[in-house]
């Protein structure tokens, strides 16, 4: 009875791309504008049909499209939401998304969804419980699938492992790929004090198959400066020169434009995306051919 | 129970208001640990209200910004989503608005919040082909009282004792104020082209749509709509009304009975 077209498997390119908002479905469709690629949270398009499966899949029929989920809660003890993990299926069999990702976090508990992104202490106990989780998931979708590094607040007692190790060993021992987020990297590294550059060094290119980058929130709580990932604003200059220091190393990769909160117009958020996509020519035509960064190579 | 089992419960009662202490996390940077938890708590709380702030805008601009919130934090304390899609999530708001007694002084809140409900359902349900005019052309004029009529599924209907029509439409983009009078209104909701439309009506329509939804002929929908409509039941209208608003996806004529 529900007819809907079908889609051809299209990879993400090396390009830049921007999470798609419902407020930018028309102009979208009017002006086809020249970017890469796409990415939605699928949990938006779990709805059985309406206007938002025909635009997504208009969009579609011009773009590749990345599959972004922050419903699945791999980090959560106990079995994946059989459910969600079915939804997730028939999103992907109806969309051919070229990517398709989570987090490491976990999101519900107890039966009950939390809609939050938070975090697990990083410890081989955790590590089991991903590897599984992330095995199941790709098992279900028939695909690779990638994971991506979370904003954090908090760090635990008796953590083992830094998080570059922890997601090293997890998509070493599943065979996911990294969704490497430049922008949550230094929200964490300014929350907890860390360096952001040994971070973002530790992580081989090879592992790597999307970046996302987005901007935050900076907040004075008790005095103390704290980074909020609130997806609502223009990437600060610092994620931008970590991106810069990324991609002279690891070549170009499909670079996502995050913008969920203070929605912007348009032309806002595709001058972002151009503003990857220059940097990742600029640092290709600089230090590709001298260095032959690590782009296919083994590590 | 493994420690991460422990560890993620003493996390979630610390979203909902327990000592953070208790899970192995310290002070970091001068920053105390229960302000960073608060953080997580934030995230968790203000984003499933904003959920709700934009399933039922409706509803907010009728007790404003401030008050939804803080009603939206109570209706949480009993009703946290349990699906890991938001879509549906607050079904149970319309029941909760009706006891609860901080609004007890707008009774058609609960009415308010039924209609946005059903345009969700609306919005959101299945893409399935409409019936058009050319669907009816062949059928033997002297058997359309035996025919039998699929609603789209995006068809919605309800009526209410207070104007929820009028309510809703003078919180749309563009209403120029009339005075609302206390009558009672029944509302249609078509999506042709998927696009929502809210119509008003009334209780003969409402009652014609109510015996098609439970699978009867149209013959008995349309008597059961005349008889609610003391003569006002006007069946081309109301089929017109259908047909421009894709509200019917199949039809079916039996064979003649003998």
């Amino acid at each position: 009875m529900t007819n809907h077209p079908v889609f051809q498997p299209d990879p993400i390119p090396a390009a830049a791309g921007v999470g798609l908002k419902p407020q930018h479905f028309v102009e979208v469709l009017e002006r086809k504008p020249a970017i890469g690629w796409f990415e939605v949270h699928p949990e938006n398009y779990m709805g059985e049909g309406g206007s938002p499966h025909a635009y997504l899949s208009e969009i579609r029929a011009h773009y590749p499209l990345s599959c972004h989920g922050v419903g699945l809660s791999l980090g959560g003890v106990g079995p994946l939401d059989a459910d969600h993990l079915s939804r997730l299926q028939k999103f992907v069999r109806r969309y051919e998304p070229g990517l398709v990702s989570e987090h490491l976090a976990w999101s519900s508990h107890d039966g009950v969804f939390l809609n939050d992104l938070l975090p697990l202490p990083l410890t081989d106990e955790a590590l089991e419980l991903m590897v599984e989780h992330v095995d199941q998931m790709q098992e279900a979708l028939g695909r690779q699938v990638l994971v991506e590094n979370p904003s954090t607040y908090l760090t635990f007692d008796g953590e083992t492992m830094d998080e570059a190790a922890f997601l090293i060993a997890l998509a070493r021992r599943t065979g996911c790929q990294l969704l490497f987020d430049v922008n949550n990297v230094y929200v964490s590294a300014q929350n907890h004090g860390f360096d952001a550059t040994v971070y973002i060094d530790a992580v081989p290119g090879s592992l790597i198959g999307e970046i996302h980058l987005a901007g935050h929130a900076v907040e004075m709580v008790d005095g103390v400066e704290l980074r909020i990932d609130d997806h609502g604003s223009e990437v600060v200059s610092d994620v931008w020169r970590l991106y810069e220091r990324l991609v002279a190393r690891v070549g170009p990769k499909p670079s996502l434009i995050e913008w969920d909160t203070n929605i912007p117009a348009w032309s806002a958020l595709f001058a972002e995306a151009q503003k990857a996509d220059l940097l990742m020519k600029q640092n290709d035509l600089i230090l590709g051919h001298r260095h032959g960064h690590e782009r296919g190579q083994h590590d | 129970m493994t420690s991460l089992h422990a560890f993620q419960a003493r996390f979630a009662a610390a979203i909902y208001g327990e000592p953070a202490g208790a899970m192995g996390a310290a002070d970091e940077r001068g920053l105390p640990l229960e302000k960073r938890m608060d953080v997580y708590r934030n995230n968790v709380f203000a984003s499933l209200v904003d959920a709700l702030a934009s399933a039922f805008p409706v509803v907010e601009k009728l007790v404003g910004s401030d008050f939804f919130r803080a009603m939206a934090r109570e209706f949480l304390r009993d009703h946290m989503p349990r699906s890991r899609t938001l879509i549906g999530f607050g079904e149970e708001l319309p029941d909760f608005l009706a006891q609860f007694p901080p609004v007890g002084t707008l009774p058609y809140l609960a009415d308010v919040a039924r209609l946005e409900l059903a345009w969700l359902r609306a919005y959101h349900a299945p893409n399935v082909a409409a019936l058009g005019p050319a669907d009816f052309s062949a059928l033997p004029e002297d058997r359309v009282a035996d025919l039998f009529l699929t609603l789209h599924p995006s068809v919605q209907f309800l009526s209410s004792a207070y104007p929820i029509w009028s309510i809703w439409q003078s919180h749309q983009r563009g209403y120029e104020g009339q005075k609302i009078t206390h009558v009672s209104e029944a509302v249609l909701i078509l999506r042709p082209d998927l696009v929502v439309e809210i119509h008003q009506t009334d209780d003969a329509v409402l009652r014609f749509v109510n015996v098609l939804a439970q699978g009867r002929a149209l013959g008995e929908a349309v008597e059961a709509g005349t008889e609610a409509g003391n003569g006002g039941f006007d069946l081309p209208h109301v089929l017109s009304l259908f047909l421009r608003g894709g509200g019917f996806s199949s039809l079916r004529l039996p064979d003649k009975r003998n």
